[in-house]
C-alpha cells in the first residue's frame, strides 16, 4: 500500500443561494448548507431536485444569482486547488495512458519536473489499486478502472474538498459496493471534506455522516438525517444493522413524499430547463 | 487494500480480447489488384495495341519514361504543385477552423462561403486562373488551394464543435486555464480530425490538381494524360493514370493510416 499524507478537509458553506434558469422557474431559493472540515456528506434526491445544478454552483461553473459558495471562506472556482472533482462519467482524457491522466493537473498546476510528477501519479494510482495499469490507456480500462482513475486524478492533487457527482452510478452493484468501502478507506486516510452527490439511497447512509435530501424546486435541503453508524464501516456489518435499515426506511418514505410533492409535469419542466442551460 | 489490486487485475483479465481462430495474414483484399490486372490484359487481347495496349507494353512505355529521363520531372512538378497548393491550405484550414469552431460570428460566417465554393468543381476555376496567372506552377497551386481549403475547414470546425464539454470541464477543475486548455485539451482532441481533414483534403488536391494540369500546364502527371490523349498515345495515357493512382495509394498508406492506426485506439469511447 502506497504511502500518503493527510491532507484535512476545509470547511464548506452554501448560504442564502438563490438561482435560477433565465429567469425561469427558481431552482433554489435561500439554501444554506455548511459542511464541516472533513466531514463526510451525502445529498439524495430524485431526478430533477437540482443536484447537478448544485454540483455546478459548488464548483463555481454557475454563478449565484444570490448568495455564495465559499470554500475556507473564499469565493469558489472550477481552478481552485483546493477542489478536487469527480465526474458521473469518469471524463478520462483518451489521448493519456492512466498515469498521464493522473499526471494532468500537477502538470497544469505545479512546477514539479516530469519525474516527481510520475512518481506521485504513480503513488496516487497504487493508491486506488491500479499499480500495473500505469500505461493502458482508459479505453482499455474497465468502467471500475476507468472510475478509479478518475478518483486518482482527483486525488493527487490533494484537494481539501471532493465533490463526487453520482460517481460510481454507471457501474453494477458490486463493483459499487467495493468502490465505496475503498472510498472510505482513502477518506480515512486522506480527510478531505466530501460532497457525495447520489439517488441510491443504500451508498448515501453507508458512506456519510449526514445525509441531506433535496426537495422538489425551490424546495432546498427536505430534511437532514444525522447517521450514526459508528466507523469504521464495513459491507455486511453496516448494511444489516438495525440502524442502518431504520435510516433506510425513513430515506425511502423521504424521497416518496419529495416526489409527489409537485406535481409531475412541473418538475419534468424543470428538468428540461436544467438541460438547455447545461447545453448553452 | 491487497483486495482491491486482485480485483483490479480480475477486471482487466475480462477485457483482454479473445484471440480470433483463421489463417493468419490472409486477406481478399490481396486478390483486389491481380484480378483488376487480369481484367485488362483480357479486354486488351479484343483490341489492337494502339488502341488499347497490354499491361506489358504500358510497363515497357514506363521503362522508356524512367530511361530517358523523362518521368521524374512530371512527378516532381507535380509533387511540387500539391506541396504548395496542398501545403497552403493545410495552414489556412487549421487557423479558420478553430476560429470557426470557437467563435460563433465567424462560423456562421464562413459556412456559406464553405458551401458554395463546394458545390463548385475544381477545374471551373482553372480557365479563370489561367487567364490571371498564365499556363505554370501559380493557377495550378491556385486551384489546388480553392479545392482542398474549404472541406479541410468544415471538417476541423466539425471536430473542434465535438469536443466534447466534459473533457474541458475535467481539465478546468484540475487546474487548466486558458492557454493551457488549448494545448492539453483542444489539440490533442482534435488530433483526429485533424488527420481526417488532411486526408479529405489531400485526394481533393490531388484531384485537382490533375484536372488542372490537364488544361493548364506544360508538364505534370495530368498533363502526361491529357497529351497522350491529344497525340492518340494510349500508352502514355495509361500510365499516367497508373501513376496518378499508384501515387495517391502511395501516400495513403504511407501517411495517413498510419497516423489514423494512432487514433483508432482512443477514438472508440
Amino acid at each position: 500500500m502506497a504511502k500518503v499524507e493527510r491532507v484535512g478537509g476545509d470547511n464548506l458553506a452554501i448560504s442564502d443561494l438563490y438561482f435560477s434558469y433565465n429567469d425561469e422557474l427558481p431552482i433554489f431559493q435561500g439554501l444554506n448548507i455548511d459542511v464541516r472540515p472533513g466531514e463526510f456528506l451525502s445529498v439524495l434526491g430524485p431526478s430533477g431536485c437540482g443536484k447537478t445544478t448544485l454540483l455546478n454552483l459548488l464548483s463555481g461553473f454557475y454563478r449565484p444569482d444570490v448568495g455564495s459558495v465559499r470554500l475556507r471562506g473564499e469565493p469558489i472556482q472550477p481552478e481552485d486547488p483546493h477542489l478536487g472533482y469527480v465526474f458521473q462519467a469518469s471524463n478520462l482524457f483518451p489521448w493519456l495512458s492512466a498515469v498521464e491522466n493522473v499526471e494532468f493537473g500537477l502538470r497544469m498546476t505545479t512546477r514539479m519536473n516530469q519525474e516527481e510528477r510520475r512518481e506521485k501519479a504513480r503513488r496516487f494510482l497504487q493508491l486506488v489499486g491500479l499499480k500495473g495499469f500505469e500505461d493502458y490507456l482508459p479505453t482499455r480500462l474497465s468502467g471500475g478502472m476507468q472510475q478509479r482513475v478518475s478518483l486518482a486524478r482527483a486525488l493527487v492533487l490533494e484537494p481539501h474538498l471532493l465533490l463526487m457527482d453520482e460517481p460510481f452510478a454507471a457501474l453494477d452493484a458490486i463493483t459499487r459496493e467495493t468502490m465505496n468501502d475503498e472510498l472510505l478507506n482513502l477518506w480515512d486516510e486522506l480527510g478531505q471534506t466530501v460532497m457525495f452527490i447520489t439517488h441510491d439511497i443504500d451508498e448515501a447512509i453507508y458512506l456519510s455522516d449526514r445525509v441531506l435530501v433535496l426537495g422538489r424546486p425551490p424546495g432546498g435541503v427536505f430534511r437532514e438525517l444525522k447517521n450514526e453508524l459508528p466507523r469504521p464501516r464495513s459491507g455486511p456489518t453496516t448494511r444489516t444493522s438495525e440502524l442502518f435499515w431504520q435510516y433506510k426506511k425513513e430515506l425511502i418514505t423521504d424521497i416518496s413524499t419529495v416526489t409527489s410533492q409537485n406535481p409531475r409535469d412541473e418538475a419534468e419542466m424543470a428538468e428540461v430547463s436544467l438541460i438547455s442551460k447545461a447545453e448553452g | 487494500m491487497n483486495s482491491t489490486a486482485n480485483n483490479a487485475t480480475a477486471e482487466a483479465a475480462m477485457k483482454k480480447p479473445s484471440r480470433k481462430i483463421g489463417l493468419p495474414g490472409f486477406s481478399w483484399s490481396w486478390l483486389s489488384i491481380p484480378s483488376l490486372l487480369i481484367a485488362w490484359m483480357l479486354v486488351a487481347t479484343q483490341f489492337p495495341s494502339y488502341i488499347l495496349p497490354q499491361v506489358w507494353e504500358v510497363a515497357e512505355e514506363g521503362y522508356e519514361w524512367i530511361a530517358n529521363g523523362e518521368l521524374w520531372p512530371h512527378i516532381q512538378a507535380s509533387f511540387l504543385e500539391v506541396l504548395g497548393g496542398f501545403g497552403a491550405s493545410i495552414i489556412v484550414a487549421i487557423i479558420c477552423g478553430f476560429l470557426a469552431g470557437f467563435n460563433k460570428g465567424f462560423r456562421e460566417y464562413i459556412v456559406p462561403l464553405n458551401g458554395l465554393f463546394m458545390a463548385i468543381p475544381p477545374i471551373a476555376w482553372a480557365p479563370l486562373m489561367l487567364i490571371i496567372f498564365g499556363i505554370g506552377y501559380t493557377t495550378i497551386v491556385v486551384v489546388i488551394f480553392i479545392s482542398a481549403v474549404n472541406p479541410m475547414i468544415l471538417t476541423i470546425m466539425e471536430g473542434v464543435l465535438q469536443i466534447q464539454g466534459s473533457e474541458v470541464r475535467a481539465a478546468r477543475v484540475l487546474g487548466a486555464r486558458r492557454w493551457q486548455l488549448f494545448v492539453y485539451v483542444y489539440l490533442p482532441a482534435s488530433l483526429p480530425f485533424i488527420t481526417a481533414a488532411l486526408r479529405i483534403g489531400f485526394s481533393q488536391a490531388w484531384r485537382a490538381l490533375v484536372a488542372a494540369e490537364m488544361i493548364g500546364a506544360t508538364h505534370g502527371l495530368g498533363w502526361m494524360v491529357s497529351m497522350g490523349g491529344e497525340i492518340g498515345n494510349s500508352r502514355q495515357v495509361l500510365l499516367g493514370i497508373t501513376l496518378i493512382g499508384g501515387v495517391s495509394w502511395l501516400f495513403e498508406r504511407m501517411f495517413f493510416r498510419p497516423i489514423e492506426k494512432r487514433y483508432e485506439t482512443w477514438r472508440i469511447n
